[in-house]
């Protein structure tokens, strides 16, 4: 296991560094000169516009710019962000709380709406109630982000006026974390169900069922524990993906994260920013797979690695 | 056990700090961009960091509502007869927020910095002209030389762009600190800044400087002055609907419609100086060579209606080269082109533009006249645009690119249309998109988009500048105003304007003339 665990680890390195590489060579292929875009199309002279490149080092020749990046990537610096003349570390990591109480919060909309919808539908199948919880599941993964939130925002700040609608704090985080985590519930509760009634079908239900367990641990010890695995896959991939920040949820309740933050940045070519976030995003699936994968063996020992 | 009470007692703490800073007089600003880059004058280019810089620098000077230059933290400033040199004369006391006094070194330091390439300005150091240095004669005295007669002087000083900034501070901490912990000498104090959420300034109670045309002297009236970013339009008609925010800007018209309606909100429309949103129309390139192609465009457009049409009668379209609001705009445009379909169509026939092959599109030579037109802003208006000129058989090929595909297309001289817009409180701006030395050309991005050479217009533009009265400026400005009007090198469209809602309640609220920016420093909210 910690034998497995270590050549995973090894296995990271190559990953990093294909795509640091890919990353430097990805964002300056898109046609357009950083420093145009710091001027933000204001009228300057010459002057300014080589000050800058000699400033930001964008006068050396791009296989320099390189080497320059990779060997400072490893001693942990990742360069000045163009447009904010501040260390990138730091401007990214401003950023990062805001998205990892979004994760959070969306991850736990999603857990318990999803694992509610998605349990009780597989143990009641064709009922009523599993035809409205799939139609609201059938929602929660078809409406557009930006149209719910505008929803949210309308009902419980404009009309009922309940919640602020830019509000800081855990009353801030209510409707995005709902806003955000409706499609990971949309998507858990037809998971779950499809997975529940998968198992409910296989003989060791029968067997449990058979020595006179009682329903409930019926379903809590035997089939919520085997259906959980794929469960845990899609979850990671979720994390992940608010990992990588949810530009349009941060957007419309005007939130900080690193969503908008890269979205901003590729647009504004910031290569430093761009670069950095992509490692970061990178490493956050590459690492949260792992940690699945090693959860695996947990749940269900039949799982080994070798 | 300890620290869980620890936590309650915080708790606790947090919740009457809160309630308290409710006691405080607070207004808000809901802003509209969420990624200011920097707070120090002498390194933004951005209006929208302006905003905020606006209300922590003070300047030497400022204009009235007439436009005139009045005393702000120069008492009075002598102009040298040829140009080369203006000398201030400071008013006593003056201290930045950092307790240090603002005297003649602190201008210096100021203006040195913002000329030495090291700090990379990005607009102040073509405020400041063709600068020499600065002297020091004491305290309160100095003079800013030039290396050349530089008429547009006062209109740099102005300008929040040259704006003192504490040398103390930068000295101490460098110039990345100061563009997170700006320190002036203005009405409000910088207190945080949180990257891309919001920033708050308390007012500085030892102020007693304010400028000649304020509505009071000493320290402002509210407490604290808050800047929420909110990109999203319906957002942030959302908060200043629950009174989160206070002041709502550049809001949608169709937003500023419903709060037009509504006792409790009051609208302001500012008509913005500089250039208007102009079509620049490309004379190197076929079919927008022809002149009379380019003078059909003009009377093809029926623009009030347009305009009228597409902003739901809040926005107004342009008639100069200038916006109506800039020093020296020249009216003799209004009318120059009028609205006249027959006319434009009786322009292409005499120039021999005929439909030869029935498909509604004039052609010539075996080729169609269809003008490709790459576009970043303002899809609306084009769309517009495009339907009225097809009707007289011209083809206006809108794309909507991005930032750095329109630069691209520009500097490879692959466009004959192209949009423009500049925020500018001075004409000189002109020289920006009119001169020869302006003309992109690869690697190189500038703004003469209509390819046009010219040693008239640049004569004109260098004479503008070294004018020695405002009159004289104007009436060069006018002819070259006139001029470009006769060449048809462009067709002003809608002027910018500042879409502002605020609460009813919120009085005081001033307007620096040219870009509208809001002033807070006279700002009193009632109950």
């Amino acid at each position: 296991m910690l034998q497995y665990l270590g050549r995973r680890l090894v296995g990271i390195i190559p990953v990093l560094l294909i795509v640091m590489t890919l990353a430097f060579a990805v964002i300056r292929l898109i046609p357009g000169d950083p420093v145009r875009n710091i001027i933000g199309g204001q009228p300057v002279s010459q002057q300014v516009m080589d000050n800058l490149r000699a400033y930001f080092n964008l006068d050396e020749p791009v296989y320099k710019q390189y080497f320059g990046f990779m060997r400072n990537a490893f001693v942990g610096d990742f360069g000045i962000s163009y447009r904010n003349r501040q260390p990138v570390t730091k401007v990214f990591f401003q950023q990062l709380p805001a998205t990892l109480q979004l994760a959070a919060g969306g991850i736990l909309v999603g857990i318990l709406v999803g694992g509610l919808l998605g349990i009780v539908s597989g143990l009641f199948p064709d009922s009523w109630l599993d035809t409205s919880f799939m139609f609201l599941a059938l929602i929660g993964v078809s409406m557009p982000t930006f149209y719910s939130a505008m929803l949210l925002i309308l009902v419980f700040s404009v009309i009922l006026r309940w919640i602020p609608v830019v509000g800081g704090g855990f009353m801030g985080l209510i409707l995005p974390s709902i806003s955000s985590g409706l499609w990971a519930a949309g998507n858990l509760a037809r998971l779950i169900r499809s997975a529940i009634l998968d198992v409910m079908n296989e003989d060791y239900i029968r067997t449990a069922r058979a020595k006179g367990l009682i329903e409930r641990r019926v379903v809590l010890g035997h089939a919520a524990r085997n259906a959980s695995i794929p469960v845990l896959t899609l979850m990671g991939l979720q994390l992940a993906l608010f990992f990588g920040g949810a530009a349009i949820t941060e957007t419309v309740f005007a939130r900080q994260g690193i969503g908008k933050l890269l979205v901003d940045s590729v647009l504004e070519k910031d290569y430093p920013i761009v670069q950095f976030g992509i490692l970061f995003t990178t490493s956050a699936y590459v690492f949260i797979n792992l940690a699945i994968d090693m959860l695996y063996a947990f749940i269900d020992p039949r799982i080994r690695y070798d | 056990m300890h620290r869980r009470w620890l936590g309650v007692l915080l708790g606790l703490l947090l919740l009457l700090t809160s309630v308290a800073a409710l006691a405080d007089l607070t207004v808000v600003w809901g802003e509209d961009r969420d990624d200011l880059a920097t707070l120090d004058p002498r390194i933004t280019q951005s209006r929208h960091e302006l905003q905020v810089i606006r209300q922590v620098f003070d300047s030497l000077i400022t204009l009235d509502d007439a436009g005139n230059p009045v005393p702000w933290l120069a008492e009075s400033w002598d102009v040298a007869a040829d140009y080369t040199s203006i000398t201030f004369h400071l008013k006593p006391g003056i201290l930045f927020h950092d307790g240090t006094p603002c005297n003649a070194d602190a201008f210096k330091f100021t203006y040195d910095s913002i000329a030495d390439p090291a700090t990379g300005s990005q607009a102040a150091i073509d405020y400041l002209g063709p600068y020499k240095g600065t002297v020091v004669h004491d305290d309160l005295t100095f003079t800013v030389e030039y290396t050349r007669p530089y008429g547009a002087m006062i209109s740099g000083f102005v300008l929040t762009y040259l704006a003192p900034v504490s040398p103390t501070a930068v000295q101490a901490n460098g110039d990345a600190w100061f563009a997170e912990n700006p320190v002036g000498t203005g009405p409000f104090k910088f207190v945080e800044w949180v990257r891309r959420s919001h920033i708050t300034l308390v007012k500085n109670t030892e102020y007693n400087w304010a400028p000649a045309n304020a509505l009071h002297n000493g320290p402002a009236y509210i407490d604290t002055l808050g800047f929420k970013f909110i990109k999203e339009n319906s957002t942030r008609a959302a908060a200043l609907e629950t009174g989160e925010i206070h002041v709502g800007d550049l809001m949608d018209p169709l937003d500023v419609m419903a709060f037009e309606g509504d006792d409790d909100f009051d609208v302001f429309l500012g008509r913005v100086g500089g250039v208007p949103v102009t079509l620049y129309l490309n004379t190197s390139r076929f079919p927008t060579n022809d002149r009379a192609v380019r003078q059909a465009i003009f009377h093809a457009l029926d623009l009030e209606t347009i305009v009228d049409n597409v902003f739901f009668g809040y926005l107004k379209a342009a008639t100069g080269v200038l916006a109506s609001s800039t020093f020296c705009y020249w009216p003799g445009g209004d009318g120059y082109y009028p609205y006249d379909p027959a006319k434009a169509e009786a322009i292409l026939e005499e120039a021999g533009w005929v439909d030869t092959n029935g498909n509604g599109i004039r052609d010539k030579f075996g080729q169609e006249l269809s003008i490709y037109c790459p576009i970043i802003f303002k899809a609306t208006l084009m769309t517009a645009v495009q339907a009225e000129l097809r009707k007289v058989g011209i083809d206006l090929n809108v794309e909507n690119v991005t930032k750095a595909r329109q630069d691209e297309l520009i500097m490879n001289n692959e466009y004959e249309a192209g949009l423009v817009r500049w925020v500018a409180t001075d004409p000189s701006v002109l020289g920006i998109l009119m001169h020869t030395d302006n003309i992109p050309a690869p690697g190189y991005f500038k703004f003469n988009w209509q390819h046009y050479s010219s040693s008239v217009i640049d004569r004109l533009l260098a004479e503008a500048e070294s004018a020695t009265s405002p009159d004289e400026r104007c009436s060069i400005y006018a002819t070259l105003q006139e001029l470009v009007y006769d060449l048809a090198l462009m067709v002003p469209l809608q002027e910018t304007t500042q879409t502002v809602v605020y609460a009813s309640n919120l009085t005081g609220l001033r307007w620096e003339v040219g870009n509208y920016q809001a002033i807070f420093y006279d700002v009193q909210l009632a109950d």
